[in-house]
């Protein structure tokens, strides 16, 4: 039992720093074995079974360890695939661009499929995002509101037969060919020990804590590395919905490289706003300073502190817009 | 201008019914040769939603739909509700198409432009699609269990997207990103269509394709089931995926004029996608130069206030395709399409 205890613990730990120290040279083409580094433990499904002690010195490949989650009566389509960020599209296609605009570094992938039904399948995505708060971003982006939640990584949740966690510095996609019963167990299972297998460095998600938690709408966070909120200037963005006065108000909050950046940040705003809205007009309410935009049957309202830039944004109530944009003024730590 | 006629008197989910329950109740129709299969849809009156001065448009084959030439596509720009705000201005300049993905590959964009189509449903047109995955390499044949599997999978998220969008009906739903022809082929997948119009679910079939495009084309070419097909088409010609690249020894797109004119001529709407991907900077998956289809136009096109950008997307308009689906995150990318799109026929004769 220790053995085994042991086993995992050193595969988590060997598999995470081999997957965090980037990739070697020599990887370059997809669906080639990856031999992580010498005296790495051996196969997940024989630890895991108790068949064997760990044998310092065996190696075995991060897909051949996907291979081994493969469920009984199932078999693996073509082989587990591995992808970098430069041959990523080779298996989703556009949807490479989303990770990629997230610093994406690899992507396992495997496809289950079922030896008594060859039209049911199981296809097994994990993305190494590099960082907690990049795998928080993909997650965040993709998240579907209203699902059950899972109790697997930092969170997750599932739909249909469908499973999407976040641990750390990974997001891992679970999609079935249907919702069956079966396939909801079998990629439950899957689930947890895929999860499992990957550690989580712990490290925070900067935006997650800087925004603040009253009112917030549970779930509502999101991470923007780019574009957020269509304006190609919006970097590093965080939105997160929040109840206030009666109604759903969104926050957006950024943090910037210096307080110049995020002045500018500002001022590309109100530029925005003057182009696409119906006026600007720059006021001091209670010492803070704040940009109010009309945006024609809504407002904007925005602030610099510091290194950063935030607001709340599409409130019908100009009132409420330039309360709210206050208190997140008031609750931010200076920075 | 801004006209927004109706296009029938009476509802155009009843109409769409009666036409589909036509089809499938005279099972001689399914039986006859595919080139002589019948298309239920095509009235003689043409389809006319948000109609700007604008925006330039055309008929997207037998649909009778005349779509603006650029076609806003909603998959990657509203995944998480990101470009949202960029949907009001879309509509504003004249912009009538909007594409959308099934949830199962762009999370969220569905549930995202729900809003903006409940306002403005009858004023636009909107197409989803989703996958109908086989395990199985472009040029192997499916197995009937392959098939059927496909269908009900695509049927499955078909509904998941009426449900996501908040709408009891699409304009067109399409087979996604196929590249295996007997998929095309298959008489399941076009049955799971049918089904589906005769719920009234769907008006229109399409597919897109990205990866052995010219021979999935000609396969929907061949069965006349399709009435819009989605193509990765350059300046250049074909669009490669595998190799981020373009296929090697492709004809050009004004070699291909006979193919795409062969499309038209069967009643299918030509829709190019990934125009400027080879374009794009590498994060984006393209080549990251600008000028790789300078060498295509002439003087006087490139003597034009277009970027390079924008010069692709006017030039493949021009030449055999009927709209552009442009995937726009940021108000600049909106903005500099708008141009193309709208603009396009003043470079050419």
């Amino acid at each position: 039992m220790m053995n085994r205890v042991m086993g995992w613990g050193l595969l988590a730990l060997m598999l995470t720093a081999w997957c965090s120290r980037g990739q070697p040279d020599s990887l370059a083409q997809s669906g080639e074995t990856v031999k992580p580094p010498q005296k790495l433990v051996q196969a997940w499904s024989e630890v895991e079974h108790g068949k064997k002690d760990i044998q310092p010195g065996k190696t075995q490949s991060l897909p051949e360890i996907v291979a081994g989650l493969t469920p009984e009566g199932w078999e693996i389509f073509d082989k587990v695939m591995q992808f970098t960020a430069e041959n990523l599209y080779e298996q989703i296609d556009g949807r490479a661009e989303f990770f990629l605009a997230y610093d994406v570094i690899s992507m396992i992938f495997a496809s289950f499929i079922n030896r008594a039904d060859t039209g049911q399948f199981i296809d097994v995505s994990i993305y190494d995002m590099g960082t907690p708060t990049n795998a928080f971003g993909v997650y965040s982006l993709e998240r579907s509101q209203g699902e059950p939640s899972l109790d697997l990584g930092r969170t997750g949740y599932c739909s249909d037969a469908n499973y999407y966690i976040w641990k750390g510095q990974y997001y891992i996609k679970i999609i079935a060919s249907d919702a069956t019963v079966e396939l909801q167990r079998i990629g439950m299972g899957l689930a947890r020990k895929v999860s499992d297998l990957l550690l989580d460095s712990g490290e925070t998600v900067w935006g997650m804590s800087a925004l603040p938690q009253t009112d917030r709408v549970p779930e509502s966070v999101q991470y923007f590395k780019v574009d957020a909120m269509g304006l190609d200037f919006m970097q590093n963005t965080y939105t997160a919905k929040y109840r206030k006065g009666g109604t759903v108000v969104t926050i957006f909050l950024s943090q910037r490289d210096s307080p110049e950046s995020a002045q500018a940040a500002v001022a590309g705003y109100a530029k925005y706003a003057r182009q696409y809205g119906k006026g600007v007009d720059r006021v001091t309410v209670k010492g803070v300073d704040l940009v109010s935009c009309d945006m024609g049957g809504s407002y904007d309202v925005l602030f610099q502190k510091g290194r950063q830039m935030g607001g709340v944004s599409s409130v019908g109530d100009r009132s409420l817009a330039i309360q709210v944009a206050i208190d997140l003024w008031t609750r931010l730590r200076q920075e | 201008m801004n006209n927004k006629e109706d296009y029938d008197s009476i509802n155009r989910r009843d109409f769409i019914k009666l036409l589909a329950v036509a089809a499938i109740s005279a099972p001689t129709l399914l039986a006859t040769t595919r080139s002589e299969a019948v298309t239920l849809t095509r009235t003689d009156e043409l389809i006319r939603r948000n109609e700007r001065r604008s925006m330039t448009y055309r008929k997207l084959g037998r649909t009778n739909f005349m779509s603006s030439r650029l076609v806003f596509g909603c998959g990657a720009a509203l995944a998480g509700g990101k470009a949202v705000r960029l949907l009001d201005r879309a509509f504003e300049a004249g912009i009538n198409n909007y594409d959308v993905g099934s949830n199962i590959y762009y999370k969220g964009s569905e549930r995202s432009l729900a809003p903006f189509l409940k306002a403005h449903r009858d004023e636009v047109w909107v197409i989803a699609k989703a996958p109908a995955p086989v395990k199985a390499k472009p040029e192997e044949a499916i197995t009937l269990e392959q098939a059927k599997a496909a269908a009900r999978f695509w049927t499955r998220l078909l509904d998941a997207s009426l449900k996501d969008l908040q709408t009891d009906y699409v304009d067109a739903y399409y087979l996604m990103g196929v590249n295996n022809p007997a998929l095309v082929r298959s008489e399941e997948m076009y049955n799971a269509f049918l089904e589906a119009k005769a719920a009234g679910k769907v008006g229109h079939f399409g597919l897109s394709t990205h990866k052995n495009a010219q021979k999935v084309l000609g396969a929907a070419i061949e069965t006349g089931w399709y009435d819009l097909v989605m193509i990765a088409i350059t300046p250049a010609g074909w669009y490669d995926w595998s190799t981020k690249d373009l296929v090697q020894g492709t004809p050009t797109l004004v070699e291909l004029q006979g193919l795409l004119k062969q499309a038209r001529d069967s009643g299918i709407g030509l829709i190019g996608m990934k125009t400027v991907r080879y374009l794009a900077p590498m994060r984006s998956l393209g080549r990251g130069d600008p000028s790789v289809f300078d060498k295509i136009y002439d003087e006087k096109f490139m003597a034009s206030s277009l970027n390079p950008f924008q010069r692709a997307y006017a030039y493949v308009l021009q030449h055999g395709i009927d709209v552009v689906n442009a995937d726009m995150q940021n108000f600049k990318h909106l903005e500099e399409n708008i141009v193309a799109a709208a603009t396009s026929h003043n470079y050419f004769d």
